[in-house]
């Protein structure tokens, strides 16, 4: 179960890479072990409690463009989904290139290095900051799908957006 | 109705909110902690020079012997410590003191005689026993010595050599048991050899000018034998290819972990170091590969030997491998070993580092006879190694044992 959240962000790991996945399963190079956090469950539950806030607001709250007559169509529903996503994208971009830019990503998970320490590869760019924020849009969407079909029959103006 | 709802909302929103960990970092809770590493007193090193009658030829003055000699131990005194004893051995131990440069002096043939002992039979075993009975964990000794056998006249050389070679084996079986620690370096040089040669009948032969191979034996505790070898590295006071070398010592477990990013693999998350899970073949190359870092400084055996592919041998055949040195890392790893094969194969997969093989020099250099100075042979060398050899791996064919869980 400890384990979930990452293994469903692992499906996108050839976006974002093999390294970057061992930082945020928690790989520490000093122990050679996964002795740091668990990064997939903190990122994780913050997508979830964002888009959960995003579906309840969408269903529940009683402003324009939310809980609204005028909101009880798809691209409605999509326009919300879209900022979940747009959220969740920069929750995840910014707390990797944030541990990125400060070091807190295990030189031996950067780079591979030669017999004097020279960097021969780099396996760990700002980019795959970014394309980990890609696949957090993704996960975004399906928990946003889920959390919509369980969630819209009690709404009073959109229980039939989307679908 | 909807109020509750909304209320119930809330609170659920709230309470899944509480259970992320936020920004919790490990590396923010993080302390510096400066190690504090013991100053370890150096240890004595008792230095035993052979001043039989066979060793006459290597001191004359100027030669490679005495240069490398003065040179070595001068290095010791300088880089190691100043607690140096010095000793003549032949059938007796005859102390010289602690006085380098009047040690340099007297190594030449009139203060060999002058200094007595029995130098007419040079047994190389009692030598051995009595150095070794004077050796423990606090103490280095050397041994220095041409490595000759001399039965004697009228003796039976072949029994004679048996009988050595089953001593030293006892006596280092015994030395290994109570020093499980203990290591032991024998060093080959070679040097120009000027005066008489006695062979295997104890017949001298006059004006022999020959190269000739002589010995240093370094017995001690493993750490310090390996501390003094980092300290006073050989090659810098004797060119690389100029000598050859033997080390015996015991097993012990090293520290070893699967690499990261050398193939494509993930890492067991309770067993990181030593289990790979979901091991599939490289696109790139059409492989299963994977790499494991290992620390091997803890031997005194060289490079040449832990680079030595032949010297390592795998429980399942179906995994090529290949070592080489590690790369520069803060963990304290030395070689890498690196894995293929054309398909994955699961399974514990464990690789051992064979004591079985003696260097081949020890063969090559050896001279079965003992009736002639033959130039870079020595009567009976293989012998002394080989009870060395078989004393320390008497009960471990191995130094050490990796093993890989592939699942």
């Amino acid at each position: 179960m400890e384990e979930l959240l990452g293994n469903i962000y692992c499906w996108f790991e050839s976006l974002f890479g093999q390294n970057l996945a061992e930082y945020l399963w928690g790989y520490n190079c000093e122990t050679q072990g996964y002795s740091n956090v668990n990064l997939f469950n903190s990122i994780g539950l913050l997508t979830i409690v964002v888009v959960l806030i995003f579906v309840l607001a969408y269903y529940y709250l009683p402003l324009y463009l939310f809980n609204h007559p005028r909101s009880n169509r798809w691209w409605n529903w999509l326009i919300i989904l879209g900022l979940a996503g747009f959220v969740n994208f920069l929750i995840a971009s910014i707390w990797t290139v944030n541990d990125f830019l400060n070091g807190n990503i295990g030189d031996c998970l950067i780079y591979t290095r030669d017999e004097g320490g020279n960097i021969v590869v780099q396996h760990i760019y700002e980019t795959n900051c970014f394309l980990f924020g890609l696949s957090n849009i993704f996960i975004s969407t399906l928990f946003f799908i889920l959390f919509s079909i369980l969630f819209k029959r009690w709404s009073r103006n959109c229980k039939y957006s989307p679908f | 109705m909807n109020n509750i709802r909304l209320k119930s909302m809330f609170f659920l929103i709230l309470f899944l909110a509480s259970c992320g960990n936020g920004h919790k970092h490990n590396y923010q809770e993080k302390k510096i902690v400066t190690p504090v590493i013991p100053i370890k007193a150096k240890p004595k090193i008792n230095v035993y020079i052979e001043n039989s009658a066979s060793m006459d030829g290597f001191v004359n003055k100027g030669n490679d012997f005495t240069t490398f000699v003065s040179n070595f131990l001068n290095d010791t005194y300088i880089k190691y410590t100043e607690d140096i004893n010095l000793y003549y051995i032949n059938s007796r131990i005859i102390p010289l003191g602690n006085d380098l440069n009047e040690f340099a002096t007297r190594l030449n043939p009139s203060d060999f005689k002058k200094m007595g002992g029995n130098r007419g039979a040079t047994k190389i075993y009692e030598l051995l026993d009595t150095i070794l009975k004077a050796t423990n964990n606090n103490t280095i000794s050397f041994f220095i010595t041409d490595g000759i056998f001399s039965p004697g006249k009228g003796k039976d050389s072949q029994k004679y050599i048996n009988d050595q070679y089953n001593g030293i084996k006892r006596i280092f079986s015994n030395f290994f048991k109570t020093n499980p620690n203990a290591a032991v370096v024998v060093y080959q040089f070679l040097s120009p050899f000027n005066g008489i040669f006695y062979n295997r009948h104890d017949k001298p032969i006059y004006k022999v000018e020959e190269v000739l191979p002589y010995y240093i034996w370094i017995i001690g505790n493993i750490e310090n034998v390996k501390d003094l070898m980092e300290n006073v590295p050989i090659e810098r006071i004797a060119s690389k290819g100029s000598y050859k070398i033997f080390t015996a010592e015991g097993r012990k477990k090293v520290n070893y972990a699967i690499k990261i990013n050398t193939g494509k693999f993930d890492l067991d998350k309770s067993n990181p170091k030593n289990t790979i899970i979901n091991l599939r073949k490289d696109g790139r190359n059409n492989k299963v590969t994977f790499a494991v870092d290992v620390d091997f400084s803890s031997y005194v055996l060289n490079n040449e030997y832990l680079l030595d592919k032949n010297n390592y041998s795998l429980n399942n055949n179906n995994y090529d491998f290949s070592i080489k040195k590690a790369t520069k890392n803060p963990y304290g790893y030395t070689h890498t070993l690196v894995f293929s094969a054309d398909k994955v194969y699961k399974g514990i997969l464990t690789i051992k580092l064979n004591k079985t093989n003696l260097p081949s020099w020890i063969f090559e250099d050896n001279d079965d006879e003992g009736l002639m100075a033959i130039r870079g042979k020595t009567y009976g060398i293989k012998y002394q190694i080989q009870g060395v050899h078989e004393a320390f791996s008497a009960n471990d064919e191995s130094y050490t044992e990796i093993t890989i869980n592939i699942k």
